[in-house]
């Protein structure tokens, strides 16, 4: 409190007034900490009032000029706190000259702290001058009159901030580049000193709000330059010396820490611009570097570091296209050479060993994806495409791109048959999942079908399905990924065989009722399946075949059965997939009498041997009529498991040639499986099945066509090609030159015909 | 005639034609002399004559069997099958161009003879309508052997085709090449068609840009193209 309270100024009187009203100003200013008494306050803040309305009192008197008075009186007033403000500041000024760096700081944040404290009692004493002599002058639109508190403001930033900010904000960079360098500093100073810039943005239109140019010019600006030249030399230093790997970690490091910078001290509104410059500096400036050093991580399966880069560059525009690419290659590569190993195997690879090497591939850069790349969808269509490629190129199916398919519906085939490890039902449903993962990648997906129809008839056919459930769960797991008309004749298939045991349940009691004892004793234990001929890939014996009398039978007499039960219908044997088994009676040595696992055939041969020992050839296939191309190589059977004895020993299948009944027959088992496929049977199949399968989709391109065609009546060639291609893709990539061809013929058929101008019509 | 149907541009071409047909009326008559004379009742059915009357009749008009010409009255008679004439068509193409008398013929031909070469749609008709003619009884498309000595024709000038090998493209040769060791039997009408079209463009435009191969040509064309690029030694450019 000062010691001496000068009295109260005549109201009229402007010098006396401002004399005492300075004196009061500057206590405040200095010498605030001691406090200001209220009495002293209310004197100060009354000789304000009173200088404005005593001329006010005056003015009322003598009318009009009178009120401009109050106008003049009220603008000596502000002015001259103006003057006082500049000198204050200049002597802040001067004093601050003795200051530097750190010392600086302190000192600019004590006088702002004191300044604008100051400043709002000072508000507070010149509020009636606010309320009315500046109010009007905004309001009549004056420029360059403040309240009186942003007076304070535009004075500190015209008499002190314009001379002295340079200096001061090299002081802050400095102290920023030591944290950056490791040091501790004093953070709050920079925060003190970002608040002071900020309150400086004062907007000249309304000085009620404030704006960040001030902030953004004196402090932002800098702030990024020097980031950016620090970032670089720090980078390009940092690279020289370490590897890409380390560079990337610090890199990561940096970013964090100068977004974390920004909430200890910074303003938020840096934050879009400093991480701009920091990713622009770190990262895009190296990104070459980094890309180079993608190939070399993919090849040592660094994933952590790859997910790092994937985080850095996922951070800058267009920064990951390049790895995709780079991506797309490895994988495709990869997956090739785990192929070429598997091809080296020689020609007779097991097609579990394909299927698995494919799914190693893939599941290790699924994995790669998920964990470094976040899964992002890119990615994963680069690693689609990846596969996609290498399942159908590759070395094993070089000639052909259909090997593919047909290696994995046998590796199903395998899952699925009885007698493979049976593995549990569970395990079974996960490679089953595995098998869906290739199979979304093949692209003759017809062909798949083609081979897994043909298997799955024989596991039905031969009652050697590990499970039904398993079964169900693959179709309807191909039906999910191809619809309902891909899987409907397999389901169909699955049907006939539910009618089958039905039928033969009824044909079991019509049996009864038939059947007189001699039938019964001489009867043949048998199981009937009945499969619609569309639906099944089976084709009719290629061999004309007697069937032993014992069974020809009971095939009779089921023929008879059915007949009665569907009229006109037709039945055709398929004695090439019927399997039976025979007892034998004859052999000395056994305590129990051997079972033969046989076919239809074999059992034809084997009961010629009930009335005699020795046949020769002639004698056999006479009574057989089988083609020698079933016949020999089921004869080599039989002597290889020395059931049959040639003679003389080691003859070949010939007219003259004998056959004699073992009677010294040996083996480990008593159920002897003498129904082995024949090798060269499995190649003809396999044949027969892709010529089928070319001969399918020559009819899909043509059907396809005439769907097109009968739906458009006119449209030009390439249109057409383009159409056909889309409606066949999800079964099989169509080639053009198979599409025009098909043209051609249809063309030939007159279904459609050509137009000028490379149009093609449909002729109704 | 316009005036008369007051411009009605359909009435006027249906009233030319009936007047026409008046005055060809005339004609019917000795037309039916001449085709009459080369009808040999004992072997031929009414109304028409085979083999034996057409090579007496082409000697008589003074054409040569090897030429064009002879597809040209082939097409113009409408015949049925090669070497036979029935008198419908016979007097249809003939009073169509006004002719009744084996001289008049001659003249006739005269013009035909100079036409097929120079006139592409004259000799697109008589191309095409000569696969009908060269196809065997049953047959939808046209033997190789038969449609080749056809190209041969065709495409020889001195049988009064067009040119069918130019200095730097044996194009005819190639085509023959071609067609030999693929070992097609049969040509279908579409690529007898559309090779027409085909060497027409090649012969104008011998680095064959006008070709592209998503276009509508023919497979076989496609294939041929590839086959050309090889002889000129893996360009489609001339060498």
């Amino acid at each position: 409190m000062p010691p001496t309270m000068p009295q109260a100024p005549h109201k009229d009187d402007l010098d006396e007034t401002w004399s005492f009203l300075e004196s009061g100003i500057n206590s405040v200013m200095h010498k605030l900490e001691e406090g200001v008494d209220m009495k002293h306050y209310m004197a100060l803040y009354t000789a304000v009032h009173n200088f404005c309305t005593s001329q006010k009192a005056v003015a009322s008197n003598q009318g009009l000029q009178a009120h401009r008075g109050a106008h003049l009186l009220g603008e000596e007033l502000y002015k001259l706190l103006g003057e006082y403000l500049s000198r204050h500041l200049s002597e802040v000024h001067e004093k601050s000259l003795a200051h530097s760096e750190e010392a600086l700081l302190a000192f600019y944040i004590r006088e702002w702290t004191r300044y604008t404290t100051a400043a709002k009692y000072v508000n507070h004493l010149f509020s009636y001058l606010n309320r009315h002599w500046v109010k009007r002058e905004i309001d009549e639109g004056k420029k360059n009159v403040y309240d009186v508190y942003t007076l304070h403001l535009v004075k500190w930033k015209d008499d002190f901030f314009e001379n002295l900010h340079a200096k001061v904000m090299d002081a802050v960079l400095n102290l920023i580049e030591k944290q950056r360098n490791g040091e501790t500093i004093e953070q709050s100073q920079i925060k003190s000193i970002v608040d002071s810039f900020v309150s400086l943005g004062l907007d000249e239109n309304d000085s009620k709000k404030s704006t960040l140019e001030v902030y953004r010019h004196y402090f932002q600006r800098p702030f990024i330059d020097a980031t950016r030249k620090y970032y670089e030399n720090e980078s390009r230093q940092f690279v020289a010396e370490n590897s890409v790997v380390e560079y990337m970690k610090k890199a990561e490091a940096r970013l964090e820490e100068e977004k974390a910078r920004v909430g200890l001290y910074l303003h938020s509104d840096v934050t879009k611009s400093l991480t701009e410059t920091c990713l622009d500096v770190l990262v895009t400036a190296h990104s070459t570097l980094l890309r180079d050093e993608f190939q070399i991580l993919l090849d040592n399966e660094r994933q952590d570091d790859l997910a790092r880069m994937y985080r850095l560059l996922s951070r800058i525009k267009e920064g990951l296209d390049p790895l995709r690419s780079t991506f797309e290659n490895h994988v495709r590569k990869a997956g090739l050479a785990a192929i070429e190993k598997v091809a080296s195997e020689g020609e007779n690879f097991e097609p579990k060993l394909y299927v698995d090497a494919l799914l190693q591939v893939h599941t290790r850069y699924q994995n790669l994806v998920d964990e470094a790349f976040n899964g992002e969808s890119e990615f994963v269509r680069s690693l689609d495409n990846a596969c996609r490629e290498f399942v159908n190129r590759n070395r094993i199916c070089k000639s052909t791109t259909t090997k593919s398919p047909e290696l994995l519906a046998k590796y199903t085939d395998s899952l699925l048959k009885k007698g493979s490890k049976a593995a549990e039902e569970s395990e079974l449903e996960e490679m089953l999942v595995q098998i869906m993962t290739v199979f979304k990648y093949i692209e003759d997906k017809d062909v798949f079908q083609k081979f897994y129809s043909k298997m799955l008839a024989k596991r039905l056919v031969h009652v050697s399905s590990v499970s039904d459930d398993a079964e169900t769960s693959m179709i309807s797991k191909l039906k999910e990924a191809c619809g309902f008309e891909y899987t409907n004749k397999l389901q169909r298939m699955f049907q006939d065989i539910q009618i089958s045991k039905d039928l033969n349940a009824n044909y079991k009691v019509y049996q009864e009722k038939v059947l007189d004892d001699d039938d019964r004793r001489r009867m043949v234990d048998a199981h009937f399946q009945v499969l619609g001929t569309g639906m099944w890939p089976l084709n009719p014996p290629n061999t004309a075949f007697s069937a032993p009398p014992e069974v020809t039978k009971s095939a009779e007499r089921f023929q008879k059965f059915y007949f009665d039960k569907h009229n006109g219908r037709k039945l055709t044997w398929l004695w090439q997939l019927c399997k039976g088994e025979v007892k034998a009676n004859y052999i000395k040595n056994a305590k129990v009498p051997y079972t033969f696992q046989v076919s239809t055939f074999q059992m034809g041969i084997l009961l010629l041997f009930n009335e005699t020992d020795t046949l020769s050839y002639s004698d056999i296939q006479k009574a057989t009529t089988l083609a020698p191309e079933v016949l020999d190589p089921n004869l080599a059977i039989f002597l290889k498991a020395k059931v049959l004895l040639a003679g003389p020993d080691g003859a070949k299948p010939e007219p003259t040639t004998t056959y004699n009944l073992n009677y010294n027959f040996k083996n480990k088992k008593v159920k002897v499986n003498l129904n082995i496929q024949i090798k060269s049977e499995q190649k003809v199949e396999s044949d027969d099945t892709h010529k089928t399968i070319e001969e399918d989709r020559k009819l899909l391109l043509q059907s396809a066509i005439v769907r097109v065609m009968k739906s458009r009546k006119k449209m030009k060639h390439v249109q057409l090609v383009q159409e056909v291609i889309q409606q066949v893709k999800s079964r099989f990539p169509p080639k053009v030159p198979d599409i025009k061809k098909n043209i051609e013929a249809l063309m030939e058929k007159d279904y459609i015909e050509r137009l000028e101008g490379d149009e093609v019509s449909y002729i109704a | 005639y316009l005036r008369k149907t007051k411009f009605d541009l359909g009435r006027a071409i249906n009233m030319y034609y009936m007047d026409e047909n008046k005055g060809n009326k005339a004609l019917v008559a000795p037309l039916t002399k001449v085709f009459e004379s080369y009808r040999d009742p004992d072997t031929d059915e009414e109304d028409q004559f085979g083999i034996d009357g057409a090579m007496k009749y082409f000697q008589d008009l003074e054409v040569a069997l090897d030429e064009i010409v002879v597809l040209g009255v082939a097409e113009l008679c409408q015949c049925p099958a090669m070497g036979e004439f029935t008198k419908e068509g016979f007097l249809n193409g003939w009073k169509l161009v006004g002719c009744s008398t084996i001289s008049q013929m001659r003249k006739h031909i005269q013009t035909l003879r100079k036409e097929i070469p120079e006139q592409p749609t004259v000799f697109r008709r008589v191309y095409r309508y000569s696969f009908l003619l060269s196809r065997l009884q049953g047959q939808r498309g046209v033997q190789f052997e038969i449609a080749a000595e056809q190209w041969r024709l065709f495409f020889d000038e001195s049988s009064g085709g067009i040119k069918g090998n130019t200095e730097t493209s044996p194009w005819l040769d190639w085509w023959l090449e071609y067609m030999e060791k693929r070992g097609t039997k049969v040509i279908s009408k579409d690529l007898w068609e559309q090779l027409e079209v085909f060497l027409r463009k090649a012969l104008e435009d011998e680095n064959l840009d006008f070709w592209d191969a998503d276009a509508a040509w023919p497979g076989l064309i496609d294939e041929f193209v590839d086959f050309v690029k090889e002889k000129r030694g893996g360009t489609l450019k001339v060498v």
